[in-house]
């Protein structure tokens, strides 16, 4: 090396080794960047702890400082990513006062779900919980019969795509090598929070049936995958596992529980492989899917957390008044994330949900003086949906294109500027997307710059990028963030509702 | 493999299955659109720039050609409406994040060309306003990133590809960006400047500084392929020239770099057009002595010689070797050659040595580094027994005294990216370097302490009976005597006299033994001490007993010297050897050459190149015609050297720039380099390669083998007709592992590896049996001492060694302007520790001396040479290390103790 490096900071030295303490292996480098940044109270690695970190691995310096400014959750203070100054210059001329980024969405602040505590692990066991595992253990033919009950329940992902969960299995079983299972709880999109909610109140129910895949897949090891900002989750899930260890559930599989990137595309399955390994943070092109090689080049399945959540159905999990969020083992309820001009947003429960507005009564209705301007379904790449639609029959508009995607819904006002929540949709896919492919990178930082102007829309403009978005680009982002383009010219072109 | 068809716009293709649709439609002829993706070995599809996309029939999503794999049906559209209008959006997209002025190689790139093809103009895209400031930082290269697309081939090319890891692709959607180690200026990071980068990107956003301009394939006039003239990795390189002079140099596609370069053959060609290259013969002046010390540096030539016409030079050079050997006979001459030559080159050298001097002594530079007499020993080959690419099947490789990363950079690149995919390397050398930090286990023992290392390892597996009992027992001769020798060496032994951890050489001697496979590499570090073939039996014996030899991921192999040091060899360009390793001593050897050549040469070993020099100063040898070789800077103990070239009689020298050697010359010939000729060269894993000229040489410069054949004509003998084809056949009916050789396959094909009969199966030899017989010879040791202690007034051990950047005395690569301003001054290595003892300050200049001699260089502190040594290249002639070097030799390799001598430092003023 012809650059000596600098000399490292006491105490960031020490904070390098503690985290190095824990396992020294390639995969855990952004385990170990976090680990650091909490270590220094929530400051990011420097420039010269790097380079000793990067010796201390054996790893090529660029190596550790692709990982460390591909995640934005280690905190490295690397110069200031042009498109997040560009969002923020952007917003002294925002016109409406509602749109600022962070809570116009509306997230939920940590740790203050209001639900019930979580259910521990004795009460899970007392109702059933973590019986299967004994069946399968004692019963050779069960796991078949178990991924034939999976297959005939047509049971679907649901992290937006609903692919079916039994063929990914049967995939990873035909694929070489020793398969590993994921629990995706990453959940990076804008307004979104159903699986929080899910974590924060039954852990031992994903757990269960994680090592459920793990068994019936031949798999020995699951990762759960948390983004990194779901500190209660993190703490309740720590402690969930330790228990599940101790009472012996785990003992063929390793639990690993791992903390995100903090970025929304650490939520697509390469992507978040990649930060499993190490690597940094984008998406590999598909073929090959994780499901034949992921992980290390094995096969990797991974299911959003809802997706574990409802598996259970195909033992005989059975919903429990006291439980609220069990309802979901009914397939007709769904869970939406409800925020915006609603007096009480935050996660809501539906059964056969038969207009968008009949979600507003969940949320206690709208905020106070607000008329309903429309809403977006399904997040950032969502459908902007008008306020006369949202009285339509739903399945009316699932036949006409809608799709719920993760059940995100944000309603907004006939006040709001509909401009500039297409611009903040535009500027989430600019801001997020990881810079990887031509299209995505350039594309949505042009969408975000045309939609920021006050003049009519440029149609060809849009027309353009958002087919090429939507053709060309390598993953889902740029190419859900092109879809969502493609309906902006319809959407604006008709009156104002 | 599975053959089938599919459809390309219609158009019936043959695919063979396992390919990429961009590969096989490129193999059929048909270029699909793309920028991020290559064909070259390591590139792995990438998938960002999305302008290959295309239309799969039966599917709704366009897909990536570069990520599709074939499958019989497969059927596909690459120019419906959808797919063009696609991939023209998505070109003008990557060309409106470039800035409008980007560095002007851009102009003549893949990605220009392609914006072109696919009429992709900014018609609603504007440009981006941005003008990212140019890094200028390097001394070889340029990075634009105004005219980056981000592709990320760089990033490949860098890490995965060449495994230098230099270049990264940092931070996030528009943020992200090519960066350099951890994110410094390209100038200063790690960068090797193997030129990968260069080569593989598609804008010209990274480029070569000097050649940026000269891309404009309108003006090149010239393209040809030739073999690079430096190490013996052999890589096949283009050059690209325009009114005869070199404007370009890229890697091309040859059986050992597949397109790579390291930054020698990248930019060391530029001495091809150095001003001070031969171009005419050249006679000494009436009167001019030659006194030793004379230097050319500064100094013009024509001062000491005059122009000749070739005839006259010729005639004179031919009379007077004629007077010599009538004063005193032909073993009054010496001919010393050079493996920089072609095969053609070799064998006419040293036929005309003994069938026209009818001397023995002939010899070249092969010696100063040769590392191959042991392994011949033990299997009877003169040559690798696996190939360098074989390590990709090793698990476990052994590195003797090799510094590959820096003296055969495109072999490491191999190596690296085996250690990548969990090849375990046991290192064994004192230094730390580039290689250490792929290391399972790095052991810096103690300068001159292989044998007792090895033996050690040796002893463990018997003890432990690890080894391989069922190969010894039918594979191999002389394992008892070996069992007694090791036998005092218990680990803790040899971790005391090694200095290194009992502990871990047992872990390694576990490794090595249990390996299915293991390939043990050595070097110089290894083969130039005075108990040079003892070191390398040792290593030997170890690789046998364990049984790593002849089956998949094993094999041993020496890292040769020069470029066609094993052609050299194969043609007998040895002073123990005939072409083909027949033995002069032998008569029914001999017989062989002196019936086909109706001659009767000489019935003796001749004497190696050192002991020729010796020869000079005691009276028996007076005259000398050196082909390629700079004695004068190479030899060790240079003082000596220099006042033997002097005391000569009759000094001819024949090169293609007047080296040190030439001032002491009485006439000179101006050779063609390798790039500028016909001919063939061998490299270190076997690969015969065929070469024609890619480039003129400059004024009446002539190739070796012809010079060689017209002053053989002029010293009576009648060759008049020979001619690179009838040599090379002539030379084949010798040389047994040319067998079925044809001059007309080579040229059809580029090259051969040879043995023939195992190159169509494996290149792995031995598998069954070795070449002297079913059983390989573990040799005794001759056991000697290192021939030199220090003491109080030479407390130091030198070792001398290389630069990345340059090859050999620098002959050439000095004269490399890229080169020489990566690497343009000598220094003299410290351990820190020592320069804090000795109150050095960095930059200091120093005094090295040794009871031989001394220089004068500048001190650098440097954590990677142990603390007690100094460590000095030997490419420098402002401070030729040999000056210091020890000229005793090996007694079985008749090598020089260059890795070891006593020497003392101090600072001096200047
Ligand atoms: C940009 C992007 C972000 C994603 N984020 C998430 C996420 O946060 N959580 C998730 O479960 N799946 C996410 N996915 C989908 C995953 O790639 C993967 O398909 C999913 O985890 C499979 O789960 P399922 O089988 O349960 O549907 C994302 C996909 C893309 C393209
Ligand atoms: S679509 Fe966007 S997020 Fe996906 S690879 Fe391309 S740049 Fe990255
Ligand atoms: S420098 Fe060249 S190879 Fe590297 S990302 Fe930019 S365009 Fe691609
Ligand atoms: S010096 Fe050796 S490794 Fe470098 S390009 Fe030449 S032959 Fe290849
Ligand atoms: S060549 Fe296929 S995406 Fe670039």
């Amino acid at each position: 090396m012809r650059n000596p490096p600098e000399l490292v900071d006491e105490r960031e030295r020490r904070a390098i080794q503690d985290a190095l303490a824990s396992g020294r292996q390639r995969d855990r480098l952004l385990e170990i960047l976090l680990d650091v940044r909490d270590a220094k109270g929530g400051i990011g690695i420097s420039k010269s702890g790097l380079m000793f970190l990067a010796e201390q691995l054996r790893l090529y310096p660029a190596e550790v400082y692709e990982v460390a400014t591909t995640y934005p959750s280690t905190k490295f203070v690397s110069p200031t990513p042009a498109v997040e100054k560009a969002a923020t210059d952007l917003d002294s001329e925002w016109r409406v006062a509602p749109a600022k980024s962070a809570s116009f969405f509306g997230g939920l602040v940590d740790g203050s779900n209001g639900s019930t505590p979580p259910r521990s692990l004795a009460d899970y066991r007392e109702s059933g919980g973590y019986e299967i595992l004994h069946i399968l253990k004692s019963d050779p033919t069960a796991a078949d019969d178990l991924m034939q009950k999976v297959a005939a329940l047509n049971l679907k992902g649901r992290a937006g795509a609903g692919f079916p969960v039994a063929r990914k299995w049967k995939q990873a079983k035909r694929s070489a090598g020793t398969p590993v299972v994921v629990v995706n709880g990453n959940e990076g999109e804008l307004g979104v929070f159903k699986d929080r909610f899910i974590l924060e109140n039954e852990p031992h129910a994903i757990i269960e049936a994680a090592l459920v895949v793990a068994h019936v897949t031949g798999a020995d090891h699951v990762f759960i995958y948390l983004q990194d900002e779901y500190k209660f989750a993190q703490s309740i899930f720590a402690k969930a596992v330790a228990e599940t260890m101790q009472a012996g559930l785990a003992e063929t599989v390793t639990l690993d529980l791992r903390r995100s990137g903090g970025a929304y595309i650490c939520g697509e399955e390469t992507t978040l492989i990649a930060s499993l390994e190490g690597r940094a943070g984008r998406p590999t092109e598909r073929p090959p899917y994780p499901s034949e090689m992921g992980y290390k080049g094995r096969p990797t399945i991974v299911h959003n957390v809802e997706t574990f959540f409802r598996l259970r159905r195909a033992w005989g999990a059975q919903s429990d008044v006291e439980i609220p969020v069990s309802r979901l083992l009914d397939p007709n309820t769904s869970l939406f994330s409800v925020t915006g001009r609603v007096r009480n947003p935050g996660p809501k429960l539906m059964s056969n949900l038969l207009r968008l507005v009949d979600l507003l009564d969940l949320a206690g209705g709208l905020s106070r003086g607000v008329e309903l301007g429309g809403m977006v379904v399904g997040g950032s790449c969502g459908t902007l949906i008008s306020a006369v639609d949202c009285e339509r029959p739903l399945p009316d508009l699932v036949q006409n294109g809608l799709t719920l995607g993760t059940g995100g819904v944000f309603v907004f006002s006939s006040k709001d500027d509909r401009r500039a929540i297409a611009f903040e949709m535009a500027a989430f896919a600019a801001r997020e997307s990881c810079g990887k492919c031509g299209p995505c990178r350039i594309g949505s930082k042009k969408a975000m710059e045309t939609l920021v102007s006050n003049g009519p829309l440029d149609t060809v403009l849009i027309d353009e990028l958002s087919t090429v978005m939507a053709e060309a680009s390598l993953c889902g982002l740029g190419r859900n963030a092109g879809r969502f383009l493609k309906t902006l010219p319809s959407y604006f072109g008709d009156p104002q509702p | 493999m599975n053959e089938y068809t599919i459809e390309i716009d219609g158009l019936k293709i043959d695919v063979e299955s396992g390919q990429t649709l961009l590969n096989a439609a490129a193999a059929a002829g048909i270029k699909l659109p793309h920028l991020c993706a290559s064909n070259r070995m390591g590139y792995p599809a990438i998938g960002s720039c999305r302008t290959c996309l295309v239309e799969v029939v039966g599917e709704t999503e366009l897909v990536a050609a570069c990520n599709q794999q074939v499958f019989p049906g497969l059927s596909v559209l690459t120019n419906t409406d959808r797919v063009s209008r696609v991939r023209r959006l998505a070109l003008e997209l990557l060309e409106a994040e470039t800035s409008a002025e980007p560095t002007s190689g851009h102009r003549y790139s893949e990605f220009s060309q392609l914006l072109d093809g696919n009429d992709a103009r900014l018609n609603h895209f504007s440009r981006t306003e941005q003008r990212p400031e140019v890094d200028a930082s390097h001394s070889a290269f340029v990075f634009d990133p105004g005219a980056c697309i981000r592709c990320g081939k760089c990033q490949t090319a860098c890490r995965d590809v060449q495994s230098n890891g230099v270049i990264g692709f940092a931070g996030r959607g528009d943020a992200a960006r090519v960066t350099f180690d951890a994110d410094v200026k390209m100038g200063d990071s790690s960068c090797v400047s193997c030129g990968e980068c260069a080569q593989i990107c598609p804008t010209g956003a990274i480029a070569i500084k000097q050649s940026a301009n000269s891309r404009d394939r309108s003006k090149i006039d010239r393209v040809g392929e030739t073999v690079c003239p430096f190490c013996s990795v052999g890589c096949r390189v283009e050059l690209q020239s325009s009114d005869g002079r070199l404007t370009h140099v890229d890697g091309a596609d040859g059986p050992a770099n597949h397109g790579r370069l390291c930054v020698k053959g990248r930019f060391g060609f530029s001495f091809l057009n150095h001003p001070e290259r031969l171009t005419t013969p050249l006679v000494r002046r009436e009167g001019i002595a030659k006194s030793e010390g004379q230097s050319i540096q500064g100094k013009n030539i024509l001062d000491l010689f005059r122009p000749a016409s070739w005839d006259e030079a010729l005639e004179l050079a031919a009379k007077g070797f004629e007077r010599v050997s009538q004063n005193f006979g032909g073993t009054a001459i010496g001919v010393l050659g050079s493996a920089k030559n072609t095969n053609e080159d070799a064998y006419m050298l040293q036929k005309l040595a003994r069938v026209g001097f009818r001397t023995p002594h002939i010899d070249h530079c092969t010696r100063l580094c040769a590392s191959v007499p042991p392994l011949a020993e033990a299997t009877g080959l003169a040559a690798v027994t696996a190939p360098i690419d074989e390590i990709a099947n090793s698990d476990v490789v052994l590195m003797v005294g090799s510094n590959p990363d820096t003296n055969h950079p495109v072999a490491s690149s191999v190596m690296k990216n085996a250690f990548r995919n969990g090849t375990k390397l046991i290192l064994i050398d004192p230094h730390i370097q580039p290689l250490s930090r792929y290391a399972h286990h790095h052991f810096r023992i103690a300068h001159g302490t292989d044998v007792a290392f090895f033996s050690a390892m040796t002893h463990y597996v018997i003890r432990e009976e690890l080894f391989d009992k069922a190969f010894v027992e039918s594979r191999v001769e002389g394992f008892e005597a070996l069992r007694d020798r090791v036998a005092p060496y218990t680990l803790e032994v040899a971790a005391k006299l090694c200095r290194v951890n009992a502990e871990d050489i047992r872990s390694a001697a576990e490794l090595f033994a249990g390996a299915r496979g293991a390939m043990s590499f050595w070097g110089m570090g290894a083969s130039q001490h005075v108990f040079g073939a003892d070191n390398i039996r040792a290593i030997i014996a170890l690789a046998l007993v364990c049984g790593q030899v002849g089956k998949p991921g094993a094999g041993l192999h020496p890292l040769r010297g020069q470029n066609n040091v094993q052609g050299s060899c194969d043609a007998g360009l040895l002073p123990d050897y005939l072409p083909g390793y027949l033995d002069p001593r032998n008569a029914f050897d001999r017989s062989k050459c002196n019936l086909l050549w109706n001659a009767t040469i000489p019935p003796d070993r001749g004497l190696s190149i050192v002991e020729m020099f010796d020869a000079i100063i005691d009276g028996s040898i007076h005259g000398l015609y050196v082909v390629g070789g700079n004695p004068s800077l190479s030899n060790p103990n240079l003082n000596k050297s220099n006042e033997a070239l002097s005391k000569l009689e009759h000094l001819v020298v024949q090169d293609i720039f007047p080296t040190e050697t030439a001032m002491f010359a009485d006439v000179i010939l101006p050779a063609a380099a390798l790039a500028e000729r016909e001919g063939t060269v061998t490299n270190t894993d076997r690969i015969v390669q065929y070469i024609a000229p890619a480039i003129e040489p400059p004024g009446d410069a002539r190739p070796d083998w012809e010079i060689v054949r017209d002053l053989a004509v002029k010293y009576g003998l009648h060759w008049q007709d020979r001619n690179v084809e009838n040599i090379f056949a002539e030379m084949s009916s010798l040389v047994p592992c040319l067998e079925g050789f044809f001059w007309r396959d080579l040229v059809s094909k580029g090259y051969m590896r040879y043995p023939l009969e195992s190159s169509n199966k494996s290149s792995n030899l031995f598998a069954k049996a070795f070449y002297r017989g079913k059983k390989a010879l573990i040799a005794p040791l001759d056991g000697g001492q290192i021939s030199e202690q220090t003491d109080a007034n030479y407390p130091f051990v030198l070792v001398t060694g290389r630069v990345r950047e340059h090859w050999h005395t620098g002959s050439m690569t000095r004269k490399a302007s890229v080169l020489d301003s990566l690497s343009p001054s000598p220094s003299a290595h410290l351990n820190p520790r020592d320069f804090a003892k000795m109150q050095f300050f960095e930059g200091n200049f120093v005094e090295v001396k040794t009871r031989r001699g001394k220089i004068q260089l500048a001190a650098v502190r440097d954590p990677d040479v142990m603390p007690g040594v100094i460590w000095v290249a030997m490419s420098f002639f402002e401070a030729a290390a040999n000056k210091l070097t020890n000229d005793r030799i090996d007694p079985t390799t008749r090598v020089p103790e260059y890795k070891f001598c006593a020497a003392s430092v101090r600072p001096i003023r200047k």
